[in-house]
């Protein structure tokens, strides 16, 4: 016997799992005589469908007829896999041969073969998707016994195959689809991963993707595209309606409610009226139509978590793809790592946020994102936030570079500048940096595109929003529930899918939209204000800090009365969200005195200090424990005081929020005088360092320090 | 749709597995059962390699615009390869199996090929030079098949009057001292020949005359003349002479019957 069949584990099938799941293994050695497993068909009439699953695993050196019909006048049909072209033929009574290629790269495969004798013909898919078929056979019959597993074999052929979950049924059966397990979209079963047959790094890269987020294999929807990146727009309406037939003819239509458009399939087509249309964002609707639609998951404030049914019949699409197979399998990769390991503490994930400021069209999108920026919302990320709504008016543009960059959403126009995502970078997980809405978008697979996508995911992001073509100003996503959605726990895809208006608009998330992206919990709330210990409640916080966070500026209806006081609760928050039982912190206040005095610089921090004199100048640095955008501190002064006479403002510095350091030059001429810093809060109320020691144009400067000590000498 | 059977192999089903004694032998499995030295089915999907499947790794190369996944030639074949009749062909090395060895006291050369034009000269197989050798030919509307030993040559012929997929054959028997020829399973001509055939060590090509070669009018081609137009798949090699019984089963099992 040249070969052999056994039940095992390694032979079933992933997506069904059970306790001691199996699926059936076929052994071969050189040889030519088969072994099959017999079903009884006698009496059966009509249709017959054999649908089975097949992964070709080790087999190599020539066919095997897995699937043989067989009648009273002998072997009517049957379906050999060939390893050597990858291939599966189905002979139908030797008056037709079908024949499908199967997709390299994928570990299994869902073939199905339907034959008709009534109507004369015969049919063969490979995952779902019809590959050939013929009529007009005069001598099919229905086979009266069905044998399976190696019933012939080439000689040559060895190695091991595997066979699962075999249908014999009168009508299409299809793939094995799984009942999802969550109505939410973080379920992987939820999503269809589309990939191009006629691309093998796009067969690679499905095979990545499926394995690294558990997606079934009938939601893979394989179909040979064009490799380039742009397709013509009667090529892009034949895929959708392939796709929308797939996810009809296989039970998913219902079931999925996300689409990847995966890497290796064309991202982009040219619409009949010269434009650029995005695929992933044309796909949300399947209807035919061109048309902007309103988004029925979309909300300006966090809605609940969207549903299959919520999306009735939208979807949420993602798209990945790079100049690259390792550029796009790295990208899904780190859409994974992200997922476990989180951003930590966030020390190295500011959220860099860039409000445009120009143009009557965006100020609803500005006075959106001003507030947000000021906003208890925003404070719940527990990022550190560097923001030029920080000034007023916000200035733009504001950022020449980024650095510990987790996020960055700005609404800039054209391209980065160059050298815009700087060193250290940060965890990089999201970039929203949209293009002026008149520009079109650079492609992804291109390495000299600068557009903002483009840079950021070659800079490292994990993911980034684009554009293919002008998008209006109604379809632009909104800040604020993106980020409550993320917080709350979501996945990418469903924050994207909550913070756009719109749906087929022309903007498109790029990435991995099953990443979740777990925000910094640790860190404290603050509660209040209270009349009394007694009456306390930590019902809802007035402000979320970080946890390096040690300063915080109350103000609006949260502040004390003038002249009067009021009790606080500050309660630690753990790594995992839960807040410290007891109540730490009560403290009161008095209006007009910020909740604490803004720090004053690490140095100098002692009297009598010695300024550096550097030629004819006085070279003051004041250094700070922090960055003045994690402290109250607005403005530091340099304060002045001539022997005997007033003290006075010498030079007022603005500060820099990732500036942690001052720097001031006087002359030292005429009088004798001494110098201190004052560090101003956001509410006025200075805090001064000491006074420096009297300095006078006479004042001998310090001579440096030989640490080298003279040899000794030798008598 | 009615399910009338779903075997998800999670209970054990030992013993329904059936060996199948009433299991025909494919094509390819009476091919290996008789021990070729080479044979190219000549199903691949894609070039440049067209694979050997007698074990001994004798791999041919696809040479010019080959068109795969043609109509098979036979029902039960995967595929078969379309030729242009100009520079498609596929060259084999030189192996001691096949020609540059000595002496062959048998040979055995079985191909299945469809061809455009009956009526112009198109070379199936040859291997060899002008000195010795031996080919299988379409010219004039009819089938050639022959070998040839210095002064010496057996060149064959039937009619060949269509464009239909059929089975050649050339069996050359140094014991029996014979050369036949076969079309479809059934020997149409067979005359007396050599007791063997030393090396003739001039490449084999399928498609197309080799480096050198000779034709039943004494013409000595080169340089990949005569290219085929057609379809052509399973070529077989044997250093045996298989007899008349054993090729018309590889006959009667290519096309089904």
């Amino acid at each position: 016997m040249s070969a052999s069949l056994f039940q095992s584990s390694d032979a079933a099938f992933p997506d069904r799992p059970r306790d001691g799941g199996q699926g059936l293994a076929v052994e071969l050695a050189a040889g030519a005589t088969g072994q099959a497993l017999s079903i009884d068909l006698s009496g059966f009439e009509g249709p017959l469908t054999v649908r089975l699953l097949l992964a070709p695993n080790t087999c190599v050196g020539g066919r095997v007829a897995v699937v043989v019909g067989r009648s009273s006048g002998g072997d009517g049909c049957a379906l050999r896999f060939d390893p050597i072209s990858r291939s599966v033929v189905l002979d139908v009574g030797g008056e037709a041969v079908l024949a499908g290629d199967l997709p390299g790269r994928l570990a299994w495969h869902s073939v199905e073969i339907v034959l008709d004798a009534t109507a004369g013909s015969a049919e063969l898919w490979v995952n779902g998707i019809g590959v050939a078929q013929t009529s007009g056979l005069t001598a099919l019959s229905v086979p009266t016994e069905l044998l399976m597993g190696a019933v012939y074999k080439d000689h040559g052929a060895t190695g091991t195959l595997y066979l699962d979950e075999v249908v014999v049924a009168d009508g299409y059966v299809g793939p094995v689809w799984v009942e999802p397990s969550s109505e939410h979209m973080v379920d992987p079963t939820r999503w269809a991963v589309i990939y191009n047959t006629a691309s093998d790094e796009s067969q690679q890269w499905a095979e990545h993707y499926r394995a690294a987020r558990s997606v079934p294999y009938a939601n893979l929807i394989g179909l040979a595209l064009d490799t380039a990146e742009t397709m013509g727009q009667s090529a892009f309406e034949a895929m959708r309606d392939d796709i929308a037939a797939y996810l009809n003819r296989n039970s998913l239509d219902s079931r999925v409610g996300g689409i990847i458009v995966g890497h290796g399939v064309p991202g982009r087509y040219t619409r009949s009226d010269g434009q650029a249309g995005s695929v992933a964002a044309q796909l949300q609707k399947i209807d035919g139509y061109e048309i902007e639609a309103a988004n029925p998951v979309a909300a300006a404030d966090l809605p609940t978590r969207p549903t299959i049914a919520q999306l009735d019949g939208t979807r949420i699409t993602a798209r990945i793809d790079g100049p690259t197979l390792a550029d796009s399998t790295q990208r899904v990769d780190r859409a994974v790592t992200i997922g476990h390991e989180g951003l930590g503490s966030g020390a190295d994930a500011k959220l860099w946020f860039d409000p445009i400021t120009t143009g009557p069209i965006y100020e609803v999108f500005v006075d959106d994102m001003l507030d947000w920026a000021s906003s208890l919302d925003r404070q719940a990320t527990r990022l550190r936030f560097e923001s030029t709504a920080a000034t007023d008016p916000p200035t733009d543009p504001a950022f020449s570079s980024v650095s510990n960059d987790g996020f960055y959403w700005g609404w800039r126009t054209t391209a980065p500048p160059a050298g815009f995502f700087a060193e250290p970078a940060g965890a990089r997980v999201f970039c929203a940096g949209l293009d002026d809405l008149t520009a079109t978008a650079p492609t992804l697979r291109d390495m000299a595109s600068n557009s903002w996508a483009a840079t950021a995911l070659r800079m490292g992001y994990a993911a980034a929003c684009g554009t293919a073509r002008p998008v209006s100003v109604s379809a632009l996503p909104l800040v604020r529930p993106f980020f409550q959605a993320l917080r709350a726990g979501w996945t990418l895809g469903e924050a994207w899918g909550a913070a756009t208006p719109a749906v087929r608009a022309g903007i498109e998330l790029i990435g991995d939209p099953l990443m979740c992206v777990p925000l910094p919990q640790a860190g404290w709330n603050l509660y209040g204000p209270f009349d009394a210990y007694e009456s306390a409640s930590a019902d809802q916080p007035i402000a979320h800090l970080r946890d390096d966070e040690r300063s915080v500026l109350i103000s609006g209806p949260d502040r004390p009365d003038n002249e009067s006081s009021a009790l606080y609760l500050l309660r630690r928050v753990d790594a995992q969200g839960r807040e410290g039982a007891d109540v730490p912190i009560a403290v009161g206040h008095r209006s007009g005195v910020a909740t604490s005095p803004p720090p004053v610089p690490t140095w100098p921090n002692r009297s009598q200090w010695s300024p550096r004199i550097v030629g004819g100048s006085v070279e003051i640095v004041a250094e700070f424990a922090q960055p003045f955008g994690d402290t109250v501190i607005v403005r530091v002064d340099l304060v002045e005081q001539e022997l005997g006479g007033a003290i006075t403002v010498a030079e007022q510095s603005e500060i820099r929020p990732s500036d942690a350091a001052v720097r001031f030059t006087q002359p030292i001429e005429g009088a004798t005088r001494r110098y201190r810093l004052r560090s101003v809060g956001a509410d006025g109320t200075p805090a001064d360092s000491p006074w420096s020691r009297w300095l006078s144009s006479t004042s001998p400067v310090p001579q440096p320090i030989d640490l080298v000590p003279s040899p000794p000498e030798v008598t | 749709m009615t399910v009338i059977e779903h075997i998800d192999f999670e209970v054990p089903l030992w013993g329904e597995f059936t060996s199948p004694p009433a299991a025909q032998p494919s094509y390819a499995d009476l091919v290996l059962a008789s021990q070729p030295v080479a044979c190219w089915p000549l199903d691949e999907a894609v070039g440049p390699t067209a694979s050997d499947a007698s074990g001994n790794a004798i791999n041919g190369t696809y040479e010019g615009p080959v068109q795969f996944s043609a109509t098979p030639l036979r029902p039960h074949a995967g595929r078969a390869v379309t030729l242009n009749g100009s520079d498609a062909r596929i060259t084999v090395p030189n192996d001691d199996l096949i020609n540059s060895g000595a002496p062959y006291s048998a040979k055995t050369c079985v191909a299945w090929f469809a061809t455009t034009d009956p009526s112009a000269r198109q070379i199936i197989f040859e291997q060899g030079g002008s000195t010795r050798g031996l080919a299988i030919y379409v010219d004039a509307g009819r089938l050639y098949v022959g070998m040839w030993s210095t002064s010496s040559e057996w060149f064959l012929s039937t009619m060949l009057p269509d464009t239909q997929p059929h089975m050649a054959a050339l069996v050359f028997d140094g014991a029996g001292k014979t050369v036949t020829g076969y079309l479809d399973g059934v020997e149409f001509d067979q005359v007396a020949g050599p007791g063997s055939i030393y090396t003739h060590p001039n490449a084999p090509c399928i498609g197309a005359i080799g480096s050198e070669g000779r034709l039943h009018d004494g013409a000595e081609p080169s340089d990949f003349d005569h290219p085929f137009a057609g379809r052509i798949g399973d070529v077989s090699l044997f250093n045996t002479a298989l007899d008349t019984q054993a090729i018309s089963s590889l006959h009667r099992t290519g096309v089904g019957r």
